[in-house]
């Protein structure tokens, strides 16, 4: 709680204080108490004047959200608190998640190998180090190299790589901007560690996280579109097993989404996914998708606040297929 | 009172007292507005309360056109006040009065200039619009008449051409200054709930997760202080590890009494969560994926005060519905312009006055005038019939805010006190701002209400300066119209009708009322004593000081 200073006594009827009196008080004693009565009565007199009508602006549709449908998330008539109406029927809400993931699961590598990348167009001036972004070095400003790349922020980055292993590490607040016009924003942490499976040296364990803000203005893939979130992911990868499973929040290509235990198996369920999915929609609204046991690539959709699921359908196999190979993502 | 006097004045002699026989027309109560004698508050004169409404709503004193128009008409009070609300400066006054209570004027963010390339020029300037963009947004409603409702439901916010350049914003192109822009980060429709500059302002961390800004949610849209609630914590529990803490959070009585409000609300702002918190690209834009996350982090539903909201946009909705949403908007109006916290006693005006509010379709303007015509606003003194409380409570005057200083001199003289570009009076990286009586938002949560030592040493150096300045300007560069010396060249002495008729002005423009014969003759004794040694221009530096340094000028 902030410290309120109270300076002189009050003026009172126009006199003027004494010029000294400069002694800070603290607040009455027990102010609050006749002010939480105050409160309780005020709004009771508030509540027992003209009532707002609830229900009839809460009926009416947002001015920016779609013509109602007719599906079933619409929103209810009743006297009831209604959820907003959602700007696209459950169909195309699927569709957009779909364009959404099966271009690729975002990888940590690929910021990193960016980054690393353009740190070794700068030199001993700017920003001074091989991997690292210091402000030891680089100014609050930023520096620019002699190849004309400008480097600002803070990042540290470490890549360890022994026979069985790999853990790349990127953590980061920094910008990297190009001659060619490429702007590269890194706000948080890309993790990626591999481990090979004992016994079986052409199979990995790998995990990843992802969080925070990544993208590369006129930069290549997801990242051209941008990353936000929090995300985390494992798997194996051999040549007899693939498997991964996601969980966490991203905005992946404009749409935001939830992973909830979503795995993938190769072995299993032709490449459709288990677990669950939020999708969010541009009213605002979120839809969880539960994926069925049948491993068909269909599930349970219910909007936030509707009364009852429907069934959907999905084809999610190639952000399976890219999250399932994700350890040899470039 | 005379240390103060003497203390105030740069050089000469005091400005006596007015004599109340020269005072212009002082109208009768009921000419102004009917006041309930038992209330013991007996108006200001007519004169007195135009220039304490010019003050507040354009910071600036009366006109003289004013002023002759009331003296000829004392009912025309209420036109001349439609015309100050109908000011393009009214606008910026309200962002002055919120910032009062909504402290977002902190000038101390995790982002600055440099973090979006900005050059070190552009620093003041971002910290000063990022806390005013939430304000601005409040103003805009306010000063253009739209429901009060959509500070909390507008699919827009209000930014300057910097914050355009730097925030997911449509600024309009080609565009200057303050103008409606909409987010283009898919951030709901839930005006100030998704304002930048307010949640750079009310921070949170890992482990608050959004608390704090829940309860300042209550604090400025419904008056309610959760950090004010009194806790009695239980002898039983004493949670440390994270996870018992959120049990007890959710469960134990001391902890719900406070937290059965606040978690469904911290719940609706997960959308401002970041992961690292000085980074500009997470602190500028808003996460609609991270919206999801509260269920996992706070275990409740987004919900107001039990009512289940579907995100801000639904938020802001519901608490728009609330009744208190009103009653807060009439108390932190009230607050702002009776220059005291509204009491108990109040309570009877608050409530008429929350009715004319609903009634105008929470129109701000119609509540200020409301508030303007309210004995507590208009109070000029006590009566022998105000209960003793009244003393204690009442201020039939109060000192004027650091931003009315600030435009009433720059009005008046033309003077801005900045040090490389930044405003000192706005500027809190020297602290002048918090030493002429204002808040910086952090510790000094309050305007000062009277003058102190400090603040009689800012306010003696702003006159001199702006006194000097104004003379310079319009005595001897002469290269622009005179600001305030319209009537006198150097050569006019005391006695010659220029010379009266500059003076009769001066004390208009400041003081709002002639001066008695005894303060005219002294002020020309101050003029006539500086002539040998400074001249024409310091005889005329001196009058004006006195004039400004008089507490009846820097109150209202």
């Amino acid at each position: 709680m902030p410290l309120i200073a109270r300076r002189n006594e009050p003026l009172r009827h126009g006199a003027a204080a004494p010029a000294d009196a400069a002694v800070a008080t603290p607040n009455r004693p027990g102010y609050f108490e006749p002010m939480a009565h105050f409160t309780l009565l005020f709004a009771a007199l508030g509540l027992a004047c003209k009532a707002d009508p609830v229900d009839e602006k809460r009926a009416d549709p947002s001015p920016d959200s779609a013509p109602p449908s007719e599906d079933s998330a619409s929103a209810d008539e009743t006297d009831e608190r209604s959820p907003p109406t959602p700007a696209r029927t459950s169909a195309e809400l699927i569709a957009v998640l779909e364009a959404a993931l099966n271009p690729g699961a975002p990888s940590p590598q690929q910021p990193a190998e960016r980054y690393i990348h353009l740190m070794g167009l700068g030199d001993s001036a700017c920003p001074g180090h091989p991997t690292n972004l210091m402000d030891s070095i680089v100014p609050l400003s930023g520096c620019t190299a002699e190849s004309g790349v400008v480097y600002a922020g803070v990042a540290l980055y470490t890549d360890t790589v022994t026979a069985a292993s790999r853990d790349l590490r990127l953590h980061g607040d920094f910008t990297i901007d190009t001659p060619e016009g490429t702007h590269l924003i890194g706000g948080g942490a890309a993790d990626f560690a591999t481990m090979q499976v004992s016994g079986a040296p052409d199979t990995v364990d790998w995990n990843m996280s992802l969080t925070g803000t990544w993208r590369e203005d006129g930069g290549e893939g997801w990242m051209a579109d941008g990353f936000g979130g929090l995300i985390k992911a494992s798997g194996t990868l051999g040549p007899r097993e693939a498997k991964a499973s996601i969980d966490g929040v991203m905005t992946l290509r404009g749409v935001s989404i939830e992973a909830i235990d979503l795995a993938f198996d190769a072995t299993q369920c032709a490449g459709h996914p288990k677990g669950a999915l939020k999708v969010r929609d541009d009213s605002g609204l979120w839809a969880t998708l539960v994926f069925s046991e049948r491993c068909d690539g269909c599930g349970s959709l219910a909007w936030d606040g509707a009364a009852e699921p429907e069934e959907v359908c999905t084809d999610l196999v190639e952000f399976g297929k890219s999250l399932l190979i994700l350890p040899a993502t470039p | 009172m005379r240390p103060l006097l003497l203390l105030l004045l740069a050089c000469g002699e005091a400005t006596p007292k007015p004599d109340e026989a020269t005072t212009p027309a002082t109208a009768t109560p009921e000419a102004v507005a009917p006041h309930d004698p038992s209330l013991g508050l007996e108006p200001a004169s007519p004169a007195r309360i135009l220039r304490r409404m010019s003050l507040d709503l354009r910071g600036t004193t009366p006109t003289l056109e004013e002023l002759a128009a009331l003296e000829a008409d004392p009912s025309a009070l209420p036109a001349l006040r439609e015309a100050m609300l109908a000011d393009p400066r009214f606008e910026e006054r309200l962002v002055d009065l919120f910032g009062e209570q909504w402290w977002t004027l902190v000038d101390n963010f995790d982002v600055e200039a440099y973090d979006y390339g900005l050059p070190p020029s552009d620093t003041f300037e971002l910290r000063r619009a990022a806390g005013e963009e939430p304000l601005r947004l409040l103003a805009h409603v306010g000063a253009r008449d739209l429901p009060w409702s959509e500070i909390v439901t507008a699919d827009y916010t209000v930014a300057n051409p910097l914050l355009g350049e730097v925030w997911p914003l449509d600024y309009p192109a080609g565009a200057t200054g303050w103008q409606v822009a909409p987010w283009t980060d898919g951030r709901p429709h839930a005006g100030v709930l998704v304002s930048n500059g307010l949640w750079w302002r009310y921070r949170t961390n890992p482990f608050n997760q959004n608390r704090s800004r829940a309860a300042a949610i209550f604090r400025l849209l419904t008056c309610t202080d959760i950090l004010a609630r009194p806790v009695a914590f239980g002898e039983a529990s004493r949670p440390t590890s994270p996870e018992d803490q959120l049990a007890a959070i959710l469960t134990e009585p001391y902890c719900v009494a406070c937290h059965a409000a606040i978690e469904p609300v911290a719940a609706s702002l997960f959308g401002f969560w970041v992961t690292v918190q000085y980074s500009a690209e997470e602190m500028t834009r808003y996460h609609p994926e991270r919206e999801s996350m509260a269920a996992e982090y706070t275990s409740v539903s987004n919900a107001w005060v039990g009512e289940p909201v579907y995100g801000l946009a639904d938020l802001g909705l519901v608490i728009s519905q609330d009744p208190r949403f009103t009653t807060c908007a009439v108390k932190t109006m009230a607050k702002a312009l009776w220059r005291r916290e509204p009491e108990l006693h109040d309570l009877p005006t608050l409530t008429e006055l929350d009715q004319q509010f609903r009634a105008a379709d929470q129109r701000l303007s119609a509540l200020v005038a409301a508030i303007t015509d309210t004995p507590q606003y208009q109070v000029g003194r006590l009566t022998d019939a105000a209960p003793a409380e009244a003393e204690e409570r009442e201020r039939t005057v109060s000192l004027l805010s650091a931003e009315q200083l600030r435009h009433v001199l720059r009005d008046l003289t033309g003077y801005e006190w900045t040090r490389y570009g930044d405003d000192l009076l706005q500027d809190d990286g020297l602290g002048y701002r918090v030493l002429a009586g204002g808040l910086n938002g952090v510790n000094v949560t309050s305007p000062q209400p009277d003058p102190g030592l400090t603040w009689n040493l800012v306010w003696l150096r702003l006159v001199q300066a702006s006194a000097s300045y104004v003379v310079t300007h319009d005595l001897l560069t002469r290269d622009e119209a005179p600001r305030l010396f319209t009537e006198v060249t150097l050569e006019d002495r005391p006695g010659d009708a220029a010379f009266e008729a500059q003076l009769e002005d001066l004390a208009l423009r400041t003081l709002s009322r002639r001066l008695t014969e005894g303060e005219a003759a002294a002020l020309r004794d101050l003029w006539t004593a500086l002539l040998p040694t400074d001249g024409p221009q310091g005889g005329w530096t001196a009058v004006l000081s006195a004039l400004l340094l008089d507490p009846e000028f820097v109150t209202r």
